[in-house]
């Protein structure tokens, strides 16, 4: 099929081609889904944050600068709906399952969270073993590694989408790597 | 068994760094290749376009509302927009050059430089340019009404 470039596909809704939004959504609705569950962790509510980001799409077009990559103002979008999100989410405190003796119910219902010597031999995805590895990283890094090398931006544009300089977003991205090396290797060894 | 292993690199911070750009982005590429971002459910690509329809007709109906509002008070105001131009020719003496160009229209065309500017100064440019913009704002009104009405109520149209 004969794919547009983004930026003409907004141009043809403006002046009025009502597909050509539904087909940026069909593009791109995944990419954004799997980048908002990055940060939430959640697919009822990352399917929700993806709606509302399309939604507020869809609100700015008609502010959208046509000089700047439409894919990079989605992310950028995505990012600040899951973060706003995020922050108005409030966080359970975990001292409020504690009962009158000072046991903590939560932590006595909680499973290990180590992995049982039967499931070590089980994880042998290793998709969902770099999922994981992903999700281990510091918060601040995982946007960095999922969109340089899941969704294909370059640093640069990342610098753009979190809000970071390039050189700040450089170093990060390093650290992760290494991070996730580690990660990788005692998960691999 | 996984299908990719990894290079242990020793962990010397200087080495390490140096290192993992020449080693690890070719090997985090074959690994990155076979990583499967997390799936929405089938219906939420419907469940957005549902979504952004659902936004449009609340927004046209809003704005339907509003172009309602001005068509109306357009309409009212184009009558004594209309009646103050007619009152204000009237008064100017514009009918009387008008009527003097088809009476003598030999003469008109003679001092035709001097006809025009007559006329120019005699012209009610102040009602003439309020009839005009009522006129204007009913016109838009309407085309906007009626785009919104569309998609507003798709069904009906």
């Amino acid at each position: 099929m004969f794919q547009r470039i983004d930026e003409k596909s907004v141009a043809d809704y403006l002046s009025g081609d009502e597909k050509a939004l539904e087909e940026l959504v069909a593009k791109y609705f995944k990419a954004v889904y799997g980048f908002i569950f990055g940060y939430v962790k959640n697919q009822d509510e990352a399917e929700d944050l993806t709606q509302v980001t399309f939604i507020k799409v869809w609100r700015g077009i008609r502010r959208f600068n046509h000089q700047k990559s439409f894919k990079v103002w989605l992310f950028t979008i995505a990012k600040n709906t899951a973060l706003d999100y995020l922050k108005k989410k409030k966080p359970l405190n975990f001292s409020a399952f504690e009962n009158d003796e000072g046991d903590n119910v939560l932590a006595e219902t909680l499973a290990d969270p180590g992995p049982l010597p039967d499931e070590i031999f089980e994880r042998n995805d290793l998709s969902r073993l770099l999922g994981e590895a992903i999700n281990s990283l510091p918060s601040r890094y995982q946007p960095i590694i999922r969109l340089y090398h899941i969704d294909g931006f370059s640093l640069l544009e990342i610098a753009e989408i979190t809000g970071q300089p390039l050189n700040t977003v450089k170093s990060q991205h390093r650290r992760a790597l290494l991070l996730l090396r580690d990660d990788l290797v005692e998960k691999f060894a | 068994m996984p299908k990719f292993r990894i290079k242990i690199l020793k962990t010397q911070p200087n080495a390490s760094l140096n290192r993992i750009n020449n080693h690890m982005p070719q090997e985090l590429g074959k690994i990155f290749s076979s990583y499967h971002s997390p799936e929405p459910s089938e219906e939420l690509l419907n469940e957005i376009v549902f979504g952004l329809n659902r936004e449009q007709a609340k927004r046209a109906k809003r704005r339907l509302a509003i172009f309602s509002l001005t068509l109306v008070a357009s309409l009212v105001a184009v009558v004594p927009a209309l009646r103050l131009i007619w009152q204000d020719i009237s008064q100017s003496g514009f009918t009387d050059f008008i009527s003097l160009f088809f009476s003598d229209p030999d003469m008109a065309l003679a001092y035709w430089q001097n006809f025009v500017l007559a006329l120019l100064e005699v012209l009610p440019v102040l009602s003439l340019a309020l009839f005009l913009t009522t006129l204007a704002v009913f016109m838009e009104s309407l085309k906007l009404l009626v785009k919104n009405f569309k998609s507003a109520y798709p069904r009906l149209v």
